[in-house]
């Protein structure tokens, strides 16, 4: 067992840990103020992002990305996760590692632009009706000649607005199971101005300002049978063997902003002087910090360790589960203490904090709520004894 | 013992729940949206206040006040502290220890203040002095008959739109000599500098407040040289108070929405409300609710019943640690119910979630209320808080 970084991963976390400081840092307080991120600058990051060779490092080599390890790619994620969100995941972009589904015709149209930062994916699961709940959802794609017609809403879709296409599931089916009936899924890539699909504005969100997500209607929408990612009926099993650790990615961004959090504290409570002396040196103070750091540290062990079992093949469900779940708990009361310690001044918009504070709520509910995460952890326990 | 409420408190919650439903709730959006409320649509909240009796609750009805019980008080702020974006703050309630002011101030001050026609806003807070107030570095020096205030404050809530600043002071900078002086929002050499944006949107700007060689004539000091701690802490305890009762209504509020959302939401072929880890969550907020106002409004009914004043500084830090904490978390439990939709700004729990995070820090930081309390016990001993009186 060897905790250490590589040569290879130290040049990486330094690489992005200062692209994030000097170059995305400096525009969080316009994002964060006008809720949006400028046209001119977004490109103006990407072109640099792409230069510094940090744009879709997450993906393979054989198509043009960095072809990161899992653990590389986590110690990656983490630095850009410091940032804010809509800064590093829009000009960074992490292309959905379900575009290596693509078959050949699809790679060129898709995944390569994807890659060269020429196009932007976007992933639709969610309804207004199904959320942790996917087989409930009700969007349907009907056989109709050689081509499918879509119809449905799909709603909670981050940065749709922004992209040239969406990957996109519907019921196209039913099948008999000892259970009862169940939903069959299959996927779909359409193309941002295809006749009966729109994309409306969605909701503002508590978290990640200036990151957004919209609603996708599909109205009567007609497509090719070429559009169709994987098999028919397939579409659980393309996500479940392409989609890779997006659980992960959570844990890790979350793990960054909280190691932020925390330096801020450390700094804080070093240079604030209260009652005649530095503010480090009462115990409700110092006690916080040392929980804060214990369990960012037992948070990050997790997250680490459930990337190298994914990378050395031996990774469960629940091993990624926990990482998330810890990850963005942990998060949670790191902000939350952070500004504690600041007292009032954690609560003004000066500091990151109180966004970092803000943004550590959608953690906890994306890519499954903690309370899904301890339903697949317990269920992986349970299972093997019949429970 | 007797914890009911009489069918006069009962009228007072009922009509302070309907006013806080007509006036406060629809304006939730417009404060969340932009920062502010149109003037016109403040005016008329304010005569609708009028209207309701729910000026001044905090004073007697000599000066204009509602002549109401603490409990009354509690529950006009519970019932109000349910609308989001601090709209409560236009139910006004003058700092309580104007009613020791003098005749002159009280006519000049106090009563327009309880009718609604004037603003007074309380600055304490500066760079290097929060619930540190002997660390205040703002000095008040006398000048023939006047006095000259020199010093710089932080957050001074409602500088906005108050017309006269209370300013907590040392006198010569001595932090034995503390003092209150009343000051116009627009005496020559106050100015208002930085206002920082904070999480919650809120009536309240709480900007930093510049005072130099600011002159107050004698008319103006509120009490004696001296009594500046103890004014300072008696408008603490009352700010404490309602601290607590607001966070219950927004408590209330959010597990009232949380629970008709997982009755009516389903998932995996059933009802939220029906899945164990839903109920547990159902079941901590519910208790988490009666445990905190079953604490606020024992502590009001002790205050109705005379409580002593030191005693009631004790209990008044207790109610707000615990409200703040317990109610914070019953928030957060109602968001998570909530799942996708509690994090969208136009449901109220997103709004109180950001709303009730500052109730732990203002009017003193949760660590603060524990000091006060750990500092009453080893003095008074733990009886203070275990043994019913």
């Amino acid at each position: 067992m060897n905790f250490n970084l590589t040569e290879e991963q130290q040049m990486i976390v330094d690489t992005t840990r200062s692209f994030v400081e000097n170059e995305l840092y400096p525009h969080e307080a316009e994002v964060e103020r006008t809720g949006k991120l400028r046209r001119d600058l977004y490109e103006e990051l990407k072109a640099r992002a792409i230069e510094a060779g940090l744009y879709a490092a997450n993906m393979p080599e054989e198509v043009g990305g960095a072809g990161l390890d899992t653990l590389t790619w986590v110690l990656y994620e983490k630095e850009l996760g410091r940032a804010n969100y809509a800064l590093h995941w829009n000009c960074v972009a992490r292309p959905s590692n379900i575009l290596m589904a693509c078959n050949e015709e699809q790679r060129e149209r898709y995944t390569l632009p994807c890659v060269r930062g020429e196009k932007i994916d976007c992933m639709a699961m969610t309804e207004p009706g199904a959320g942790s709940d996917l087989r409930g959802m009700k969007a349907t794609a009907v056989r109709d000649g050689d081509g499918w017609v879509l119809n449905g809403t799909k709603h909670f879709i981050s940065h749709a607005d922004e992209a040239d296409f969406v990957i996109a599931y519907f019921a196209s089916g039913e099948e008999d199971t000892p259970r009862g009936k169940k939903k069959l899924i299959t996927s779909f890539i359409v193309d941002m101005g295809t006749p009966g699909f729109t994309v409306r504005e969605g909701y503002r969100n508590v978290s990640h300002r200036g990151y957004t997500n919209s609603i996708l209607e599909f109205d009567n929408c007609r497509i090719p049978d070429t559009q169709r990612l994987g098999e028919v009926h397939k579409g659980f099993e393309v996500a479940n063997q392409w989609l890779g650790a997006t659980r992960l990615q959570v844990a890790s961004t979350c793990l960054g902003r909280a190691e932020r959090a925390l330096s801020h504290a450390l700094q804080w409570s070093v240079d604030r002087q209260q009652f005649g002396q530095q503010i480090c040196k009462f115990q409700g103070v110092s006690f916080k910090l040392a929980d804060m750091a214990m369990e960012l540290k037992a948070a990050n062990l997790l997250t680490m360790e459930a990337a190298w079992k994914y990378d050395n093949g031996t990774v469960t469900e629940a091993d990624m589960a926990m990482a998330k779940l810890k990850a963005s708990e942990v998060l949670a009361m790191v902000a939350d203490e952070a500004i504690q310690i600041h007292g009032g001044m954690g609560v003004m918009d000066e500091l990151p904090l109180e966004r970092i504070w803000r943004d550590a709520r959608i953690e906890r509910i994306w890519e499954g709520t903690s309370e899904i995460q301890r339903h697949i952890i317990s269920r992986e326990m349970l299972r093997p004894l019949g429970g | 013992m007797d914890m009911s409420l009489s069918p006069e408190d009962r009228e007072i919650r009922d009509r302070a729940r309907a006013f806080t439903q007509a006036h406060l709730v629809p304006n939730e959006m417009e404060m969340d949206e932009t920062g502010t409320l149109r003037p016109g649509v403040v005016k008329s909240i304010e005569q609708a206040v009028r209207d309701a009796r729910l000026n001044a609750i905090n004073h007697c009805e000599d000066v204009g006040g509602q002549g109401m019980s603490m409990v009354q008080q509690c529950l006009v702020n519970e019932e109000c502290g349910k609308a989001t974006g601090e709209l409560w703050a236009y139910v006004n309630q003058p700092p309580l220890p104007l009613r020791d002011a003098t005749p002159g101030q009280i006519e000049r001050f106090l009563k327009p203040a309880c009718a609604l026609d004037l603003h007074i806003a309380y600055s304490i807070t500066e760079a290097n002095a929060g619930s540190d107030t002997s660390a205040v570095a703002t000095t008040a020096t006398k000048e023939g008959d006047d006095w000259i205030l020199n010093g710089e404050k932080w957050f001074v809530s409602g500088i906005n739109y108050c017309q006269v600043v209370m300013v907590h002071a040392h006198v010569d900078g001595d932090a034995d000599r503390p003092a209150v002086f009343l000051v116009d929002r627009d005496t020559p050499g106050l100015t208002v500098g930085h206002s920082p944006r904070f999480m919650m949107a809120g009536v309240d700007e709480h900007p930093e407040v510049t005072l130099k060689d600011v002159r107050v004539g004698d008319d103006r000091l509120l009490g004696k040289v001296g009594d500046g701690l103890d004014i300072t802490k008696e408008w603490f305890v009352e700010a404490r108070l309602a601290i607590a009762a607001r966070c219950c209504g927004m408590g209330v509020r959010a597990a009232e929405e949380a629970t008709s959302f997982v009755m009516n939401r389903q998932q995996f072929g059933q009802r939220l409300a029906d899945f164990q880890g839903v109920e547990f969550m159902l079941a901590d907020m519910a208790t988490r609710i009666l445990a905190a106002k079953s604490l606020l409004y024992r502590v009001a009914a002790e205050i109705d019943a005379g409580l002593d004043r030191k005693l009631i500084h004790a209990k008044a830090s207790a109610a707000k640690l615990f409200c703040s904490e317990e109610m914070g978390r019953v928030v957060d439990t109602a968001l998570q119910l909530h799942g996708g939709r509690g994090l969208i700004r136009d449901f109220a729990v997103e709004r109180l979630y950001r709303d009730i995070r500052v109730e732990r820090i203002w009017e003193g930081t949760s660590e603060i209320q524990k000091l006060i309390i750990a500092g009453q016990i080893k003095k008074r001993g733990l009886g203070v808080y275990s043994e019913l009186s």
